[in-house]
């Protein structure tokens, strides 16, 4: 049996691939690209970008590491797994403006070492909590004097629009990125654009300019074969290539997006239908089961601005996801854990609508299920929004639940709680088995239950529950 | 957006006006024909390679200009003049 397995999203580069194995990450460096690599290898550039946590690190390994799975590689190399991966139409607005600043100044410091990137991919990024960390060692080049930015109208489409999406228009790039994974297009944005923005020098170039460059290239056919090659010989001074990153970089960085009134839930901290003292009763009991269990990573669904995760991560868990489709939750969480420099990374989730196995032949990305899976899980609160307000069964919710983790806690809200009662308010309650009763039973059938508290006088439930042997 | 621009860097392919100018020209046209993309493993789309193209000739132009706007000031300071004078005359950058 092959100690590491191909990663199915790793085909496009000719240059390697990509194995996953239990602890690490390998990465094959074939024949197109050796010239490159050892010439960024002698250039010092990784090792300082490492040093400085801007790059994921990185050993050169025996090839026997892969087997006979190496081919024709001949150097293998080896990441430490990160905890989580996670795609960028999973990311939080500020999380793409990090992985978008991340990308230009590598960028910058690569130039200095005579280092170029051959693409700008928003999938080499990853996140390790609220940090993002660069992932794919071969996009790193040998740059030659004057040659174009490769990468550019990539940045564009996977950095700079989805982020004006948000910053002009106040439109979250998640849904739209996520069915469109070559990322926004430009001519889509400038589709879009009021006459007021077009006066900023950035919008003209990057947006106007582009997409009626492309506009008339289009129009024009297929007939300049030579004239694109003639183009390519002028080039683009270094100079200008540098200027052109900083002037982005500048204009990335003052983006903020444009909906800054407050979402339905990022106060909800702060204003719900229980006490102080249910919410220290709820983080006890969050403490008492991660201190049991011991789980290594703890996935947080609902998990507003990641105060329940942030709990785990207190009580002994190494690593937390939080997951929700709350905006303002998701921004205050991703901040939250920059500043405390917390491994909690803040991921937009539609658990209705749960990320999926798609790009080529369905297996490029992964879905939530089959990417990876947590030690435990925590849904507080979580349970009613998906069988009430999107009527699936309450047998459904737990089952699908407790698939994705072997221990964890789920709250139980019952129709008496304000927050169900605003949820029934204007419709028919066609939920008959909605009720602590069945949820126990639903729970018992899959797991054991092993730990349960009433947190509010109205009768909201905690549950701990472990279906391990 | 904003920042000050930084001072010429004099390092440019395109330094002289001319080039600065074909570089425009050869732009604009091949901006009007079409182009037909790259071999590499990735293509950098024909719309992003002619704006490269475009702006790198505009910063090229820019620093031109710049170069002739000095020697345009020199003309007058190069005038037999006393050098206090001519300190007072020169701007704070280049």
């Amino acid at each position: 049996m092959l100690p590491a397995t191909l990663d199915t999203g790793s085909f496009r580069d000719p240059g390697g691939q990509v194995f996953l194995g239990l602890d690490h990450v390998y990465r094959t460096v074939n024949p197109p690209a050796v010239d490159d690599f050892e010439f960024v290898e002698a250039s010092g550039l990784i090792e300082s970008l490492i040093a400085d946590g801007l790059v994921l690190a990185s050993d050169k390994v025996d090839r026997s590491v892969l087997g006979s799975a190496c081919g024709d590689a001949r150097y293998v190399i080896e990441h430490p797994k990160l905890p989580f991966i996670s795609y960028p139409y999973e990311w939080p607005f500020s999380a793409l403006k990090a992985a978008a600043l991340l990308h230009l100044d590598i960028h910058l410091r690569a130039l200095e070492c005579g280092v170029t990137l051959s693409d700008a991919s928003a999938f080499n990024v990853q996140f390790d909590g609220a940090k993002p960390v660069f992932i794919d060692r071969l996009s790193f080049v040998k740059y030659r004097d004057g040659e174009i930015w490769a990468g550019h109208g990539q940045f564009c489409e996977q950095f700079l629009n989805p982020l004006l999406l948000r910053a002009f228009f106040g439109i979250p790039h998640n849904a739209w990125y996520r069915g469109a994974q070559e990322g926004i297009p430009t001519e889509a944005v400038r589709a879009l654009l009021p006459w007021r923005r077009m006066l900023s020098w950035n919008v003209l170039t990057q947006i106007v300019l582009q997409s009626a460059i492309q506009a008339r290239v289009k129009a024009a056919g297929d007939s300049g074969n030579a004239g694109s090659r003639e183009l390519r010989k002028v080039g683009l001074p270094k100079s200008a290539l540098e200027g052109m990153l900083r002037r982005l970089r500048r204009w990335i960085e003052s983006l903020t997006p444009a909906d800054k009134g407050k979402t339905t839930w990022q106060d909800y901290a702060d204003n719900n239908s229980y006490t102080d003292a249910d919410a220290a009763i709820k983080r006890g009991f969050v403490e008492r089961f991660v201190a049991a269990v011991k789980p290594k990573t703890v996935w947080d669904f609902g998990c507003n601005t990641g105060a329940y995760a942030a709990a785990a991560l207190g009580a002994g868990a190494e690593y937390a996801v939080g997951f929700d489709f709350d905006q303002g939750c998701l921004e205050r969480g991703f901040h939250a854990a920059r500043e405390k420099d917390l491994p909690l990374q803040m991921v937009y989730l539609d658990a209705a609508n749960p990320a999926s196995d798609q790009g080529w032949a369905e297996t490029e990305r992964q879905g939530l299920h089959r990417r990876a899976s947590a030690d435990a899980l925590l849904a507080l609160a979580f349970t009613h929004h998906l069988a009430i307000a999107k009527n699936i069964p309450l047998d459904r919710v737990v089952g699908w639940l407790i698939g994705l983790a072997p221990t964890g806690v789920i709250e139980f809200v019952p129709k008496t709680d304000p927050m169900v009662q605003q949820l029934l308010r204007f419709r028919e309650d066609i939920f008959p088995d909605y009720d602590e009763e069945n949820f126990l039973e639903y729970v018992g059938g899959m797991a054991r239950i092993e730990n349960r508290e009433h947190v509010a006088e109205n009768g909201r439930l905690l549950v701990s529950y472990d279906r391990r042997g | 957006m904003g920042g000050k621009k930084r001072p010429a860097q004099p390092i440019h392919r395109t330094g002289t006006k001319g080039q600065a100018l074909f570089n425009l020209a050869t732009a604009v046209v091949l901006a009007l024909a079409a182009t037909k993309p790259a071999y590499a493993y990735l293509d950098p789309g024909t719309a992003s390679v002619i704006l490269q193209v475009l702006l790198g000739s505009v910063a090229g132009a820019m620093v031109v200009g710049k170069m002739y706007w000095a020697k345009f000031k020199d003309l007058f300071r190069r005038r037999p003049t006393k050098p206090q004078e001519i300190e007072s005359q020169t701007p704070g950058k280049g």
